[in-house]
C-alpha cells in the first residue's frame, strides 16, 4: 500500500481546502513581511502550485502527473478557486496554461552571517486572497469527499497513489457540530484506490497569543488537552510509512507513526507542512 | 517546523539572484526562458538548471528533497573530477548554493556543475541536423564513438545507469559525451550495454531512413512499434547484426519477451556487445523501404517547418472490422455525441466511434477532445495532434500541447515551448511563435512573448504589437489592457477607447 509510482497514466490528486472566512483577515508575518493571513495563505498555495508544476517538468515538457483542485470556503459558500470544468480538477499542464496574473515580490534575505541581500521573485497568482464571513468547513469537507470519491471511482485512477486532501484553516467550523465534522472526515478517509485510502491533512494556523505549535504528532500524548486540537487529531489520517522521511526532516528525532495534523502552526511554517503533505509528488519515477 | 528542504522555486530564486549565494561560482548566470524564468528539467531526485559560468554553458544539478545530495551514495560516484573524454567534465561543489526555504531560513546545498563543450549539441539535435545527405561522415564518427565509449566505460569499470538520448551530448568533433554521470543510480552494467546499443541502432536507422527520424527517436520511448519494425526489416534483410541490435534495444525498451523472437531473447554479453557496436558503425547506410512501409510513413520533408499530414501510426479499425459495434458495457466512458462522433474510453485510453458505435479508431489516445467541424485534438504518448473524420492525422502527434478551436477553424499548438496558430489543414498561420496563447475570443487571440502581451486575429495576423504589460481577451469588442500601470480599454485595432 502507498507504493504506487505516479505516472501520466496513473496520476495522483491533491485537493486543497482553504479557509477564507473573516478571521483570515488577521495580520501575520510571512518571510518578514506583515500581511493578512488570507494573503499569506494564498501566497503559499500559489508557491505550492508552482512547485507542483516545477516537479512535473521533464525533458519533453510539463507532464501531467497531478490532478489538482483548490476549494475555498468562507461565508455561506464553498467555491472552486481554479477554473475547471466537470470534475473540478485541473491537470498540471492546464495549470501551466491558465492565464493568470503574475506578481513581483521583493524580499530581503538574511544570510547566515547576518548580512541582508535583496531578492526579486515573480509569482503566478492562481489563487487570490479573500477573507469574509463564517467558516463552512463541514460543507467543504463534504465537497472534498464528493470530489475525491469521483476521482477514486474513475477507472484510470484505480491503481493510482491515493488522493491527498489538505485542509488549511485558522478557526473552527461554523456549520457543524464536532460529530458531524468527524463523519465528514471519515467519509474522505474511507475513500480509496487500489493503493490505499485517501489521506486527510488538517493544518490549523496559529492566532495571536496561541500556545506552542504541534506538527505531525506521533500519538495522542503529544496533543494538548484542548477539545479542538483533539478533534483535528481525530479527523486526520494516520500517515503511512512513506511519509516518515519527510516528517523526520521536519521533526528530527520524532517517533513514527505520525498523524497528518498540525495545530497552532505559524504561517511561516505552512509551506514546510504542505511540502510534507505533498511529499507524494516526489514519488514520480 | 525546525528543518526544511530546498524546493525548485527556492533554487530558481537563488539562480536569479546569485549575489552572495554561491561560494565559488561568482560568475554564474541562469539561462532563462522568454518569461525570465530559469530553464530547467527535473527528475524525482534532482533539478538540472541551464546556466553559464564565465561564458561557458553548464548544467547545474542540485538534489531535491533533502540536504543529502543525490540519494544513496554509489560506490562508483565520488566527489571531485572524473577524467574521461566521454563524460562531461564536472565538479562536485560541497555546500555551494545558498537557498531560502518557505520560512526564509537559509539552507546550504551541494551542487554538481557540468561544463558543456563549446560547439556541441544534444544527441537528437545532432542526428537530426546531419540527416541531409551530407552528414554521413559525422554520423559514422558518432557510431564509432559509441563503440569506443562502451569500451572505455567497460575497461574503467564505469557504470552509467542514466544513459538516454536526452542525456547525451555530441561534441563539435562528433564524439558522444554523457551528461548526468553523477545521476546514475544503477549498478548494473546491462544498462550501459543496452542503452548504447539502442542509441547506436537509432542513429544507424535514422541515417538509412532520414524521414523516420521523428518516429524512431520519439516513438521508442513509449515502447511503440518502431523497434519491432526494425527487427522485421533486419530479418527480411537477413541481417543478423541488425536484428540482434534491435532485439537488444527492445530489451532496453521494456518490450515483453514474447515480442522478441526466441533466437534473440538472450542479451548479448559484454564481448558480443562490443562486436555489435563495432559492426553497426561499419555497416553501410542503405535505404529501409520495408521499415517505411511497416510504419506507414510517406516521405516527409524533414526540413519543412510544417510536415505533410501523415496517417495515424496505428491503423483505424473501421475498415477491417466492418459493421462490428462497440460493446458499450465494456467501455469506461461514452461521451455525448459531438459533430456526429462519440468519444469512448476503454481501459483508460480514448478512441472515436460514430453515433451507431461503429469504431473509427481503436482506443489509442491518452486523451481526446470532442469532434468539432470535422476535426478533433488527440494526445498520444508521442505528443498531441489533430485528426480528421477518417481518423487520419491532419497534424502529426508531435506537439507538446494542441487546442482545436472548431468555431474559428484554428489550431493553437505548442512545439519546443513555442505556440503558433495553424489552420484546419495544419498550415502554420503565425509568422513567429509565442510563449503563451489564450483561446480565441471574437476573432482575436491574446498572445504573450517575453512577458509582453498583444493580439492577433484568427488568421494569425497581428492586430497590435506586443506592447501591453497585461491584457485580457476581447469581450463585446473591447479588451482591458495595462501598460506602465495605466489600465484602459482598447478596440480591435488597438485604439484606446476608454
Amino acid at each position: 500500500m502507498y507504493t504506487a509510482k505516479i505516472t501520466r497514466e496513473h496520476r495522483t490528486a491533491f485537493v486543497i481546502l482553504c479557509d477564507r472566512s473573516g478571521s483570515m483577515a488577521e495580520e501575520t508575518t510571512l518571510a518578514g513581511q506583515t500581511m493578512r493571513k488570507a494573503d499569506a495563505v494564498a501566497c503559499i498555495i500559489n508557491l505550492l502550485l508552482g512547485e507542483l508544476i516545477n516537479r512535473s517538468r521533464r525533458d519533453d515538457g510539463i507532464r501531467d502527473y497531478f490532478d489538482i483542485a483548490v476549494l475555498g470556503y468562507g461565508g455561506e459558500a464553498v467555491r472552486p478557486l481554479l477554473p475547471a470544468e466537470g470534475d473540478r480538477f485541473v491537470r498540471t499542464e492546464e495549470l501551466v496554461r491558465m492565464p493568470v496574473a503574475t506578481q513581483a515580490r521583493h524580499l530581503l534575505r538574511t544570510l547566515p552571517g547576518g548580512g541582508r541581500i535583496p531578492a526579486a521573485i515573480v509569482q503566478r497568482q492562481w489563487i487570490l486572497p479573500e477573507a469574509s464571513g463564517s467558516t463552512p468547513m463541514c460543507r467543504a469537507l463534504d465537497e472534498a469527499a464528493a470530489l475525491t470519491g469521483s476521482w477514486c471511482a474513475a477507472p484510470r485512477n484505480r491503481a493510482s497513489f491515493p488522493p491527498i486532501v489538505l485542509n488549511i484553516t485558522d478557526g473552527e467550523a461554523s456549520d457543524a457540530e464536532p460529530q458531524r465534522l468527524l463523519e465528514a472526515a471519515e467519509r474522505i478517509k474511507s475513500l480509496a484506490t487500489g493503493d490505499g485510502n485517501a489521506l486527510l491533512f488538517n493544518i490549523h494556523l496559529a492566532g495571536a497569543g496561541c500556545g506552542a505549535p504541534l506538527c505531525f504528532p506521533g500519538g495522542t500524548d503529544e496533543v494538548p488537552d484542548l477539545r479542538y486540537a483533539r478533534l483535528l487529531y481525530d479527523m486526520s489520517s494516520p500517515l503511512p510509512a512513506c511519509y516518515d522521511e519527510a516528517v523526520l526532516a521536519a521533526r528530527p528525532g520524532a517517533c513514527p507513526p505520525f498523524r497528518a495534523v498540525g495545530y497552532n502552526c505559524p504561517v511561516d511554517g505552512l509551506l514546510a507542512m504542505l511540502a510534507v503533505g505533498t511529499a507524494s509528488s516526489s514519488f514520480v519515477p | 517546523m525546525t528543518a526544511e528542504r530546498p524546493t525548485i522555486s527556492s533554487l530558481a530564486e537563488s539562480l536569479l539572484n546569485p549575489q552572495g549565494r554561491f561560494r565559488t561560482l561568482a560568475g554564474i548566470c541562469a539561462v532563462t526562458d522568454a518569461c525570465g524564468m530559469p530553464r530547467f528539467t527535473v527528475t524525482s531526485l534532482t533539478a538540472d538548471f541551464e546556466t553559464e559560468v564565465d561564458g561557458t554553458k553548464c548544467l547545474l544539478r542540485a538534489a531535491l528533497g533533502g540536504c543529502a545530495p543525490f540519494g544513496t551514495p554509489q560506490p562508483y560516484l565520488h566527489p571531485g573530477k572524473r577524467q574521461t573524454a566521454f563524460i562531461a567534465p564536472y565538479e562536485y561543489l560541497r555546500e555551494e548554493l545558498l537557498a531560502f526555504g518557505g520560512t526564509g531560513r537559509a539552507l546550504r546545498t551541494d551542487v554538481v556543475l557540468e561544463r558543456l563543450p563549446v560547439g556541441g549539441m544534444r544527441l537528437t539535435d545532432f542526428v537530426r541536423t546531419r540527416l541531409d545527405g551530407h552528414g554521413g561522415g559525422a554520423l559514422r564518427r558518432l557510431l564509432a564513438g559509441f563503440a569506443e565509449m562502451y569500451r572505455t566505460f567497460d575497461a574503467s569499470g564505469i557504470v552509467h545507469g542514466h544513459l538516454k538520448p536526452s542525456g547525451m551530448f555530441v561534441t563539435e568533433k562528433a564524439r558522444p559525451m554523457t551528461l548526468g554521470y553523477l545521476h546514475g543510480h544503477s549498478r548494473s552494467g546491462q544498462n550501459d550495454r543496452t542503452a548504447l546499443t539502442a542509441m547506436a541502432l537509432l542513429t544507424y536507422a535514422s541515417a538509412c531512413a532520414p524521414n523516420l527520424f521523428h518516429i524512431l527517436w520519439h516513438g521508442t520511448a513509449a515502447g511503440a512499434a518502431p523497434l519491432t519494425a526494425l527487427l522485421t526489416q533486419a530479418e527480411f534483410d537477413r541481417n543478423d547484426l541488425l536484428a540482434r541490435a534491435a532485439a537488444t534495444a527492445m530489451h532496453a525498451g521494456g518490450y515483453a519477451p514474447k515480442a522478441i523472437p526466441p533466437a534473440y531473447r538472450r542479451l548479448p554479453d559484454p564481448l558480443e556487445t562490443e562486436a555489435l557496436l563495432d559492426a553497426l558503425s561499419l555497416m553501410p547506410f542503405r535505404p529501409m523501404p520495408l521499415l517505411e512501409e511497416l510504419l506507414a510513413i510517406r516521405t516527409p520533408d524533414v526540413q519543412s517547418d510544417t510536415p505533410r499530414p501523415l496517417p495515424p501510426r496505428r491503423t483505424p479499425v473501421a475498415a477491417e472490422n466492418g459493421p462490428e459495434r462497440l460493446d458499450a458495457a465494456a467501455c469506461d466512458c461514452l461521451a455525448q455525441a459531438a459533430d456526429t462522433m462519440i468519444r469512448y474510453c476503454k481501459e483508460g485510453m480514448w478512441g472515436f466511434a460514430d453515433t451507431e458505435l461503429h469504431p473509427l479508431t481503436e482506443p489509442i489516445f491518452l486523451s481526446a477532445g470532442d469532434f468539432c467541424e470535422g476535426r478533433a485534438a488527440v494526445e498520444t504518448p508521442e505528443g498531441c495532434g489533430l485528426i480528421d473524420r477518417s481518423g487520419a492525422y491532419v497534424m502529426e502527434p508531435r506537439f507538446e500541447a494542441l487546442e482545436w478551436y472548431g468555431e474559428w477553424n484554428a489550431v493553437a499548438a505548442c512545439l519546443d515551448g513555442e505556440w503558433n496558430l495553424y489552420d484546419r489543414c495544419g498550415q502554420r498561420l503565425t509568422a513567429c511563435g509565442y510563449d503563451w496563447m489564450a483561446a480565441p475570443e471574437e476573432g482575436t487571440v491574446l498572445v504573450r512573448r517575453g512577458g509582453r502581451f498583444g493580439f492577433i486575429d484568427t488568421a494569425g495576423h497581428p492586430l497590435t504589437t506586443l506592447r501591453y504589460d497585461e491584457a485580457f481577451s476581447f469581450r463585446d469588442g473591447r479588451a482591458l489592457v495595462r501598460t506602465d500601470g495605466d489600465c484602459y480599454v482598447i478596440d480591435r485595432n488597438g485604439k484606446r477607447i476608454g
